[in-house]
């Protein structure tokens, strides 16, 4: 990929795109899923993803080849994450009075449509979503820096060294901040389901 | 190794993340602590569900209803338009202070009490205008 992205960089501009557009056709779904769990909001999730590309074809040539673009273009999607939510805190606050909580219980309802359990039984499975709503719920709740990291590590699937080039901290930061992570999970569900949370789960 | 130690080993025990005698060294702890299983499990049970989560492609859906944010949103991606706006607001502003101001110092001029405040010597338009224009602006 390193040599062909440098020699795309001496192309034409319709070669650039071309480039571009593959891959960004290889990662699109990842960097949706990425965005819409940090958001909990199709629409949201769209709109970065969108202002991502944007932006990662304006900067195509800081891109460093040794790197994946995958990392490379997650990391500008969380940085405009961020922007958006620091501008938006304020707003956020108006929209919480505006708005009731029905269309947070919908982009629940719309995600919970789309999971599929398996296990013994309707009650099994009835409680494992019950389970995984609250997982989902709670990790929604969780302070920006320790969701973007369990977002990457745990939901992504990302190690700790792909995670740190993503968020821009070190290794031991991604450590701590995941463990506080599901730390704090692991309280809610203790709160919820005590301690037969695991017999239950099975 | 001690439960405390452990504790803030147990998460990146579970994802494989330890040095390996670090990682040996909690396993040994792990079989012989009840307590530190029990958290262990939790944690694990926690990267289990977060992968189902992980499962799930969204739907490219949306459009639903209008919010505050989206609204906002939509228009932070006319920011430009919203500089012009503020600025020819803002250029509006000046010239209807400027305007006010002019009136009310050709009302003062025109003001026939006003000018009977200067002696008859003086009392030519011309010099009435400067010298209402130094009282107006405290130089008189």
């Amino acid at each position: 990929m390193s040599g062909e992205h440098v020699a795309s960089v001496e192309r034409t501009l319709e070669e650039e795109r071309l480039w571009f557009e593959e891959r960004v056709r290889e990662c699109e779904t990842n960097l949706f899923r990425f965005a819409y769990y940090l958001t909990g909001n199709a629409e949201r999730a769209k709109d970065l993803v969108q202002e991502a590309f944007l932006r990662a074809f304006q900067y195509r040539h800081s891109f460093d080849s040794r790197y994946p673009f995958e990392s490379w273009i997650s990391a500008i999607l969380l940085n405009i994450y961020r922007q958006h939510e620091r501008r938006d805190r304020f707003l956020k606050f108006f929209s919480a009075l505006w708005q009731n909580k029905d269309s947070e219980e919908e982009n629940e309802e719309d995600f919970m449509e789309q999971l599929r359990c398996e296990g013994e039984g309707p009650e099994t499975i009835a409680l494992r979503r019950q389970v995984i709503r609250d997982v989902y719920k709670a990790i929604g709740d969780l302070p920006r820096k320790m969701k973007e990291v369990i977002v990457l590590c745990d939901i992504m699937g990302y190690s700790y060294e792909e995670a740190s080039e993503v968020i821009g901290c070190p290794i031991g930061t991604v450590r701590s901040r995941l463990h506080r992570a599901r730390r704090y999970v692991k309280k809610v569900l203790e709160a919820a389901y005590g301690d037969e949370l695991l017999r239950l789960w099975g | 190794m001690q439960c405390h130690e452990v504790s803030q080993k147990i998460s990146a025990f579970v994802d494989e993340e330890l040095p390996p005698w670090e990682y040996r060294e909690v396993a040994r702890h792990l079989e012989i602590c009840s307590r530190c299983r029990a958290e262990y499990r939790a944690f694990a049970l926690i990267k289990v569900v977060a992968r189902e989560i992980g499962k799930v492609t969204p739907k490219k859906i949306p459009e639903r209803g209008v919010s505050l944010e989206h609204v906002m949103r939509v228009l932070r991606f006319r920011k430009t338009l919203w500089v012009i706006a503020i600025l020819f607001g803002l250029l509006v502003g000046i010239f209807l202070i400027l305007g006010w101001q002019r009136s009310l110092l050709d009302e003062q001029i025109l003001n026939p009490n006003h000018l009977s405040a200067f002696s008859e010597d003086v009392l030519t338009r011309t010099q009435v205008r400067v010298e209402t224009l130094e009282l107006v602006t405290g130089e008189y």
